[in-house]
């Protein structure tokens, strides 16, 4: 932590990690390491999985460092290579398949459903979907890409982004509904 | 498609959320990027040899085609020195081969003469007619050489330099000479033959000389010949620009009329 009241302004440390200084490239990674790895283990269910796809991203941040231009900011830029490096670490480990089923997209679905749920237990929900609901779902609703950017990333169609969506939430609610019952009976 | 409530509260909680990675992710992570900038740095050296390699090669091949432009120039000079040198060579060896057949001819004339001139003495009229019927068939003889050297002048002219034609016709005289003395009874003795083969090889020795110290101008051949040439196209294209430009005008004045 005392490295990195050194380093407090991240333009600094950005600059001097451009020249290839460890040094600063360590504070950098120790700043976004645990936002990145959290990330990272939104699409990735093992947490060692998810570190190896974050040290390959945080790989790519620093030798690719020289093109970021301080334009936008970097936690974005990085996050950005994390879900990426995800989805491709994904690809490399199956083959990820999307359900291209027909579904009425504009079926209403429950919007009282009592989400004082711990964030551990949120993510054992999300691993509990399949691959390809999951990305799409992270990738919407958390990360907040649009279906088109979903498409491209995942070279898959509009529809199917948004079919998969609608079955991932579907999914999630009727989860988090029988999460809350066993809960309250338990209670 | 509007996000749902509940998808705002987990975006929230999954927000706030940190995973602390390993202590040894660091260390795997500065390890790869070290060994990533050792390799650039070796693939930079790579290519820095391929360049140098590349640039190195090209250097050769410039030097050596230069160089062989050069040996190419070289060797068609020389080609043209061995073409001058031989005809060169010919010409006085023609000259030669005249000059010994003539001193030859000069020489049995003359031991003809001594012959006659002891007979004359010793049997001054028998011999006479004899005398007189063998110089007659030297005088033949001289002067097939001397048509014989005539004829050969030409190709003389034209293999050598036109000194040789004055060489020629001092060899004419020389024959002139001999026969008129031959006419006039005259007695040669050996001193004056002497002289006369001294003369002749002292001529054929400058002779000798003089053809191989002229200087000849290859370069200055070559390109003549090369203006010639290309005038001579030139020429013949100004010549089909003409007859275009003609036969264009004569059917331009045609549809005129």
């Amino acid at each position: 932590m005392k490295v990195i009241q050194l380093y407090k302004n991240e333009t600094k440390l950005i600059k001097r990690a451009q020249k290839n200084n460890r040094e600063a490239q360590h504070v950098l990674y120790e700043l976004h390491a645990p936002k990145m790895l959290s990330v990272c283990r939104y699409y990735i269910k093992d947490l060692q999985h998810a570190e190896e796809a974050m040290l390959n991203g945080f790989f790519k941040v620093f030798t690719n460092i020289k093109n970021f231009k301080n334009e936008g900011s970097f936690e974005g830029w990085v996050r950005r290579i994390m879900v990426r490096e995800s989805i491709s670490f994904l690809r490399q480990q199956k083959n990820i398949e999307f359900a291209t089923e027909d579904v009425d997209i504009k079926q209403d679905y429950s919007n009282n459903i009592n989400t004082e749920i711990e964030v551990e237990h949120l993510q054992k929900l999300i691993d509990k979907l399949p691959e390809g609901y999951r990305m799409v779902f992270v990738m919407y609703a958390i990360e907040g890409y649009k279906h088109s950017e979903i498409a491209a990333l995942l070279n898959i169609n509009e529809g199917t982004s948004k079919s998969q969506l609608f079955k991932a939430r579907k999914m999630l609610q009727q989860d988090i509904k029988t999460f809350n019952t066993s809960s309250y009976g338990t209670s | 498609m509007a996000p749902v409530k509940f998808e705002e509260d987990m975006k929230d909680k999954l927000e706030k959320r940190t995973l602390q990675p390993s202590a040894k992710s660091w260390n795997t992570l500065s390890q790869r990027l070290d060994n990533h900038e050792k390799k650039n740095t070796k693939l930079g050296f790579f290519w820095l040899t391929v360049a140098a390699s590349i640039v190195g090669v090209l250097l050769v091949y410039t030097v050596f085609f230069s160089t062989k432009t050069n040996s190419n120039t070289n060797t068609i000079l020389v080609e043209d020195n061995t073409e001058i040198d031989t005809l060169t060579i010919k010409a006085p060896k023609q000259i030669l081969e005249a000059i010994k057949q003539d001193v030859v001819t000069k020489t049995e004339e003359t031991e003809i003469k001594k012959q006659t001139n002891n007979k004359t003495l010793k049997k001054p009229q028998a011999l006479n007619n004899v005398a007189s019927n063998t110089i007659q068939t030297v005088k033949e003889k001289t002067k097939t050489v001397v048509t014989n050297i005539k004829i050969k002048e030409p190709i003389l002219i034209n293999n050598s330099s036109v000194k040789n034609e004055a060489l020629v016709a001092n060899i004419d005289n020389q024959t002139n000479s001999i026969t008129t003395g031959k006419n006039k009874n005259s007695l040669v003795t050996d001193h004056e033959i002497n002289v006369l083969l001294a003369k002749a090889t002292q001529d054929i020795a400058l002779q000798k000389t003089k053809s191989k110290t002229i200087p000849l101008d290859y370069n200055g051949l070559l390109i003549d010949v090369e203006d010639d040439l290309n005038e001579s196209v030139r020429d013949k294209m100004l010549k089909v620009v003409k007859k275009g430009y003609e036969s264009l005008r004569e059917s331009v004045a045609e549809r005129n009329e």
